[in-house]
């Protein structure tokens, strides 16, 4: 168990534009922490740098007490997967474990024991004659992490290591790796495109674009409060959808109108919006799939309300199915509820019904109603 | 040729079967590996069974035997004790060892034979011959890897890549310099660059993590028949070369997609510096600052649209606008002008390989 601190890291390339800039992370003990962003945002540079394979430019990494910037990678006790792991084919699970402390030459008698008590603690047992090719994806997948975890790392770094898991296993592995986790109690990064593993598994998350960091904060927090439109676009899946509405006063309330039907804006929120400024100032909404209920038109009672479309797909994201439509000219997804049956061309009522609408400044991309983290 | 640890592994081994301490010595009665304590007190008594013409014999409570190499001694082994089950047991050492040896000479006449053949030391008819005295099939299709790590003689590195491939016996993995390990690999017809370049990444993410250095991986191209390895070999020693200059932020480079890089890598130095001149005249890009720097790759990655480039580079359109015509007055080439540009992008390109040659004329 051990917490890193990571503070003011940069990375430069010459000639290139900044692929980490100004990182700062503070990790609890054996905490998980995902960071996400799309491919070349940052997230695998981190990694590596704080395991020792790249230098920085600038910045400090602690782990507890020790400086590790002047540290070799080997001396850093942080063991790492990557996204291309293989077990090697000709050994067996005790030998692929046993591997690892053999080259960092631990007497025969040693390994044994740090194998055996591991795979206790673990329950895998029953795996260490098996040969790796009798292993299924999610099986193999757990000795590539007791293989991480019988170095007894102080920090365990993990880089999308769940990429090449067939996707009918992704969700068993993802668990399995959050099981193990809390069992070693070692503290993880783990490295993302999905925001869904993310939120999944994490205690927090890190939101990263172009080397940035957008956001730090749970998951809930991510998923309620973005703190911008990039963070919201970079976590909310398969789609978050933006359109500009004015805010109006409406007697003694302020309403917006979405999809057709006034809606009032509760007292809390209100009154943040009156201080800030943006009565009859137009702002961005933003809308996330979950936010809507879409029925079908013919079951629906209420014909005549201006909230319509039609559907042009349904596509699947992650097993739960999403209606995907045209609105005033924005395109939009809406989760379809269990039970409700949709296809493409269906006429369909919009509602919206969230509590707390995600409102940002059209200009700044800013989240208005900022929750301080 | 047999390492001291294999030894002390082997005998280690059969001690804690059968419970009997044993000893491996070589002909001047050094101990090279030993589950015995006291080792020093047995040395008379080796250099004695040494010249005895006897094949085993007892002496001080102990069982000797010799291992020979094509009739030449090579080790002596100890066995601890004079019952008939000891003499059993050292003669079982004994014939495990020999066997090792044989096994370890097939295996480096092998790596010696594909040394030779990545250096093109040996004759044509040669090749074949001793292939198939080794029973290398001489038409398999196969592709060279050069794994160059960043540390010299990094035996971590080369230990996991064999227990990567060590399965498939038909791979070679062998070394011909300090810094680098060469992989023969034999592939079945179906696989493709692809498949390679995943090979490639599996080998670099294991490095990383297992053997914890950074590697760059290089690869050649698929060839056909044993005398065009050495060719493989020296395309992906090529690649690794050219991604160095050119690619550097890429883990694993192909030669099959080395791009305009290939080309520039070809080009005599001194037409190099007349091109640079012609361009740049006598200045040289790296009078360029940083952000001017910056600001031309963001461009060219942008395939030099200016609103996506400054969007990106979070400056105004404006200040790209300007920047770009700052560099019109000092160089004559507007890089919005797709000839200018890539004039501009082929004159960065061959800079780098210039100053690559010169360091490492040295």
């Amino acid at each position: 168990m051990s917490r890193l601190i990571i503070r003011n890291l940069y990375r430069t390339y010459t000639g290139h534009q900044m692929a980490l800039k100004d990182f700062k992370l503070e990790t609890k003990d054996g905490e998980l922490v995902a960071i996400v962003g799309p491919s070349e945002c940052g997230k695998s540079v981190l990694l590596r740098i704080i395991a020792g394979l790249e230098s920085s430019s600038d910045g400090t990494i602690w782990l507890d007490t020790q400086r590790l910037n002047e540290l070799g990678a080997k001396e850093r006790q942080v063991a790492m997967v990557f996204r291309n792991y293989t077990l090697y084919p000709e050994m067996n699970v005790f030998d692929n474990l046993a591997f690892g402390l053999k080259l960092l030459k631990y007497p025969p008698s040693q390994i044994k024991n740090r194998v055996l008590e591991l795979a206790k603690k673990l329950h895998i047992e029953n795996e260490l004659k098996k040969m790796p090719l009798d292993l299924n994806p999610v099986e193999q997948f757990r000795i590539v992490l007791a293989r991480a975890f019988v170095k007894e790392p102080k920090l365990l770094l993990l880089d999308d290591p769940i990429a090449q898991i067939p996707v009918e296993y992704k969700e068993q592995a993802l668990e399995e790796l959050h099981r193990l986790q809390q069992i070693m109690k070692v503290t993880t990064l783990f490295a993302t495109e999905h925001s869904k593993e993310a939120f999944q598994i994490a205690d927090r998350v890190v939101v990263m674009k172009e080397g940035e960091t957008l956001q730090i904060g749970t998951p809930k927090e991510i998923l309620e409060m973005p703190v911008s439109m990039s963070a919201a676009g970079a976590m909310i899946k398969p789609i978050i959808s933006f359109a500009e509405i004015q805010i109006q006063e409406k007697g003694e309330h302020l309403e917006i109108t979405l999809f057709g039907e006034p809606y009032r804006i509760e007292r809390e929120v209100e009154e943040s919006l009156r201080k800030k400024g943006y009565v009859d100032k137009i702002v961005t909404v933003g809308i996330r799939p979950d936010d809507l209920e879409v029925t079908c038109m013919k079951e629906s009672t209420k014909q005549d309300t201006v909230g319509t479309a039609e559907v042009k797909v349904i596509k699947e994201y992650h097993g739960i199915q999403y209606a995907y439509f045209d609105y005033n000219g924005g395109a939009f997804a809406a989760r379809i509820e269990e039970g409700v049956k949709l296809s493409p061309e269906d006429k369909i009522v919009i509602c919206y019904k969230n509590q707390v609408p995600l409102l940002f400044n059209k200009d700044t991309g800013e989240a208005i109603l900022q929750k301080k983290l | 040729m047999i390492s001291n640890q294999i030894l002390q592994d082997t005998i280690e081994g059969i001690k804690s079967i059968t419970r009997i301490d044993l000893g491996v010595m070589d002909t001047e009665g050094k101990m090279l590996a030993s589950t015995l304590k006291d080792v020093d007190e047995y040395e008379k008594a080796v250099l004695a069974f040494v010249d005895s013409p006897a094949e085993s014999q007892v002496l001080q409570g102990h069982q000797f035997f010799k291992v020979f190499d094509e009739n030449q001694l090579e080790y002596v082994i100890l066995a601890k004790g004079e019952t008939d089950d000891v003499y059993m047991i050292g003669k079982i050492a004994a014939f495990q060892i020999q066997n090792l040896l044989i096994a370890y000479k097939e295996r480096f006449d092998k790596d010696n034979f594909i040394k030779n053949l990545l250096l093109d030391n040996l004759l044509l008819v040669d090749i074949y011959n001793r292939a198939k005295k080794l029973h290398i099939d001489v038409e398999a299709r196969r592709i060279v890897f050069m794994i160059e790590t960043q540390t010299e003689k990094d035996t971590n590195a080369l230990e996991t890549v064999r227990s990567l491939f060590s399965s498939k016996t038909k791979d070679f993995i062998t070394a011909v310099d300090e810094k680098s390990i060469i992989l023969v690999k034999e592939v079945k017809p179906n696989e493709t660059y692809d498949d390679m370049a995943k090979t490639a990444n599996v080998i670099v993410d294991m490095l990383n993590s297992e053997a914890m250095t950074q590697v760059h991986v290089a690869f050649g191209t698929f060839v056909n028949e044993i005398k065009e390895v050495s060719r493989s070999y020296k395309e992906a020693k090529m690649a690794l070369d050219v991604g160095k200059i050119f690619y550097s932020s890429r883990n694993v480079i192909a030669y099959s997609k080395l791009g305009i890089g290939r080309l520039i890598y070809q080009l005599p130095i001194p037409l190099c510096k007349m091109f640079i001149k012609e361009i740049f005249e006598g200045r040289s890009p790296d009078d360029f600052d940083e952000e001017t720097l910056v600001t031309i790759n963001k461009f060219f990655e942008n395939s030099l649209n200016v609103s996506e480039t400054s969007r990106q580079l979070y400056i105004h359109r404006n200040t790209l606008v300007y920047r770009l015509d700052k560099l019109q007055k000092s160089t004559g080439l507007d890089l919005r002008v797709f000839e200018d540009a890539i004039t501009f992008k082929i004159a960065l390109m061959v800079v780098k390989y210039m100053k690559y040659m010169e360091t490492i004329d040295y």
